[in-house]
């Protein structure tokens, strides 16, 4: 680099800034936006499963049954909101959807365990939404399994000849299985890519549509150069916008920032970075906002669909599974949720960020050499 | 009647014109209600864990072939010297399992030996089925080694999973896609529509003439709650093999439902369109706020329920809410007016509502000077 390019650079970031100064809406649009996003989605993203609607139908009504009942249905996963008397009386309330799952209760069930025999119970799940279907079997079974085997020790103590290992869960980094946490971080990613693509491509569409390219062309200045300057302000607000949204998130969602501070910041700006050139890509394809707008509209949702952002990336289908590769996105989400809530290092995460960098770098080159060529 | 279909037929020969408007709202819906239902998925499958197994014996290679078996994970065997913590920390794999030294010994001895399973909790929800599953697994291999006899346990359970005996999440979200597509596309066009009015001036012409509010609005709306419904049909005919959408005995419901949302959608894309005036801000302003809203706050991710009960009276206004309900009432579960009429309530409520502050909103704009 000559210092004659460091001279360019600066002027030409400082007339940037200047412009920046009087745009007063783009500072807002920068800065409140991440807030705002990240309290929505901290607060109505949330797939636990819990307070499912259940209704019981016991038709034996023994001691045994309603100790059974009060073990399956003590955890919160489940509200008990009817009892009704039978078959029909079931088959009602699940067809007006009042409940989501039944437990029912066979009327011989105590005279079976009296006899020592196998008894069956039915449990019947709502299960439109898989995931949470899957979860309260999951429980269900899980519950059942322990009254099963304190049944088993009362009944015939010496069972447990050959058997009796345990097996000890612990989750790390989240032991209080924070929900949030996977879409904080996901949030904080998105809102700092999408603003980044949207800002860059406004900005190279503006110069276009005004007409001021022919100044720019004119000038000594290098096209890189122009694309740098042009970049700079927005590139340091939306990292602004990143680390505001970090301290509220810790705030108000408790997610820690277990790793570097400066390894998250670093992400950010890379990912940025690549965010920026996608845009002035999309710029280059467009005539004016309006096109540049639906251009984006096709660009980004695939991008945050196939980021790991609702659910892990190895859920995705095969035939999407490629993108991933080619998401900067997704790497930069990667990156984040591990400093954060990991704690890992540059040495764990070497990996997505050399992915995310050569992402960063491919745009950005795409990006230059297109704008060149529409300026030459 | 005559002056509100000379309207309705201007503004589809206008949207007719514009080949990428039409292209746009043929194609992207069909494209974005693929994505949307394919790319979602909370059903972790292939789960990577690595086993460390300090025991080496016939018992300890017995219950690992139990997680082999169970078919939900992956395995992964440990590099000499691996740090578990490591493992979880770069991302390696998402669980590792720990079988102990004497494992075997313990076991046969009647000691209940300790296994350990250690899982990445950053994604909660996965976390949770991995724990889930893995206790599953390590209760089917204690149940297997005990003599034939002793294998039955007290009381077992027969699980019936309705409406969607597979669990399939791609039948939950294929439905809510056509919820966010629905809602989406025809807010856009009437955006469109009603802003590019006001950007070009054009909205002089009907305060000069004859037509009254209220024909204008219907007029302009009608033309685009059609092309909805068009897309409608085409995401139902993909929908069908994609999603396994089975139209319900009484359909009848589920239509009435998609005409109001496809309604509610337009209109209140048109206010917002007079309210913005520029097509670029318009537009802008559906991308971000319908979109986002529909997504967050209208079940088709995760439960409405369990957002906090301060945040959750906003979601009594998302259209999404009661479609996606409705939806999945319908496709999924074959229900008809039984259960969805308040629903169905709610988005003609949502739709009158819109329609009448169009109208005030047309006549309040030809009366101000």
């Amino acid at each position: 680099m000559t210092p004659e390019f460091v001279r360019r650079y600066v002027a030409l970031t400082r007339k940037e800034l200047c412009q920046l100064k009087r745009n007063h809406k783009l500072i807002v649009q920068l800065l409140v936006p991440p807030t705002v996003l990240l309290i929505l989605w901290g607060y109505a993203l949330n797939p636990e499963v819990k307070n499912l609607r259940t209704a019981v139908l016991d038709y034996d009504r023994s001691p045994q049954s309603r100790e059974l009942i009060s073990a399956l249905t003590e955890i919160e996963a489940f509200r008990i909101v009817a009892r009704p008397l039978n078959d029909g009386e079931l088959r009602r309330s699940f067809d007006l959807r009042e409940i989501e799952a039944a437990i029912v209760i066979p009327p011989d069930l105590s005279r079976t365990l009296a006899r020592g025999e196998t008894a069956r119970i039915q449990l019947l799940l709502d299960a439109v939404m898989a995931n949470s279907a899957a979860v309260a079997a999951g429980y269900l079974r899980q519950s059942l399994g322990a009254f099963n085997r304190g049944i088993s020790f009362e009944i015939t103590p010496t069972r447990g000849v050959a058997g009796g290992a345990v097996l000890r869960t612990a989750a790390f980094y989240n032991p209080g299985l924070h929900y949030s946490w996977f879409y904080l971080t996901a949030v904080m990613g998105i809102v700092l890519f999408l603003d980044g693509s949207l800002v860059a491509s406004a900005i190279a569409v503006r110069e276009k549509e005004v007409g001021t390219m022919e100044q720019l062309l004119m000038s000594p200045a290098q096209s890189i150069e122009i694309l740098l300057a042009k970049t700079t302000p927005p590139l340091v607000l939306i990292n602004v916008g990143l680390l505001m949204s970090l301290f509220f998130a810790n705030t108000l969602f408790d997610l820690p920032l277990r790793g570097s501070f400066w390894l998250f910041a670093f992400a950010g700006l890379l990912a940025a970075w690549a965010a920026m050139g996608l845009g002035v890509l999309i710029a280059t394809f467009s005539s004016s906002q309006q096109q540049a707008q639906f251009l984006t509209f096709f660009i980004n949702p695939p991008l945050v669909l196939c980021a790991g952002a609702f659910s892990r990336v190895e859920n995705l289908p095969d035939a999407l599974r490629w993108f991933v590769v080619i998401n900067p996105l997704g790497y930069l989400v990667r990156v984040l949720r591990a400093v954060a809530i990991k704690g890992a290092g540059i040495a764990d995460l070497w990996q997505p960020l050399a992915c995310l960098a050569v992402t960063t770098v491919g745009l950005y080159a795409l990006s230059a050499w297109r704008f060149r060529k529409q300026l030459g | 009647m005559h002056r509100t279909l000379a309207q309705a037929g201007k503004e589809f020969a206008q949207f007719r014109r514009d080949r990428l408007t039409v292209t746009l709202s043929v194609v992207m819906p069909l494209v974005m209600n693929l994505l949307f239902g394919l790319a979602l998925s909370l059903d972790p499958d292939g789960l990577r864990l690595m086993v460390i197994d300090h025991d080496q014996t016939p018992a300890s290679r017995r219950y690992v072939d139990a997680f082999v078996a169970s078919g939900k994970f992956d395995l992964l065997w440990p590099e000499s010297r691996t740090d578990p913590e490591r493992v979880l920390s770069t991302g390696t794999a998402e669980a590792v399992l720990i079988v102990p030294p004497f494992f075997e010994r313990e076991l046969l001895a009647g000691r209940a030996p300790e296994t350990q399973a250690l899982i990445d909790g950053t994604d909660a929800n996965t976390a949770l089925v991995v724990r889930q599953q893995a206790q599953a697994v390590h209760y089917s291999f204690l149940l297997s080694s005990l003599p034939a006899a002793a294998r039955t346990s007290p009381i077992e359970a027969d699980v019936r999973f309705f409406y969607n005996p597979g669990l399939s999440d791609r039948r939950y979200f294929g439905t809510g896609a056509l919820g966010m597509v629905l809602i989406f596309f025809p807010a856009l066009l009437g955006a469109a529509a009603s802003s590019r009015e006001i950007e070009l001036g054009t909205v002089i012409q009907p305060f000069a003439s004859t037509l009254s509010s209220l024909e204008w609005t219907i007029g302009k709306a009608f033309p685009y709650i059609l092309i909805g419904i068009g897309e409608l049909v085409l995401c139902l005919c993909l929908g069908a093999f994609v999603f396994e959408y089975r139209l319900p005995p009484d359909p009848t419901a589920f239509f009435a439902a998609s005409v109001f949302y496809i309604a509610v959608g337009v209109l209140f894309g048109m206010l917002v369109g007079y309210q913005t005036g520029t097509q670029a801000a318009a537009i802008q302003f559906v991308l971000i706020v319908v979109f986002l809203l529909s997504l967050l706050l209208s079940g088709f991710l995760t439960p409405i329920e369990n957002i906090p009960a301060a945040l959750r009276w906003a979601s009594a206004l998302i259209p999404a809410r009661y479609y996606i309900w409705t939806v999945r009432d319908g496709l999924l579960r074959g229900g008809g007016w039984q259960a969805a009429w308040p629903q169905v309530a709610s988005l003609a409520a949502l739709a009158l509502a819109l329609f009448a502050s169009n109208v005030v909103r047309m006549r309040r704009m030809q009366f101000r000077d």
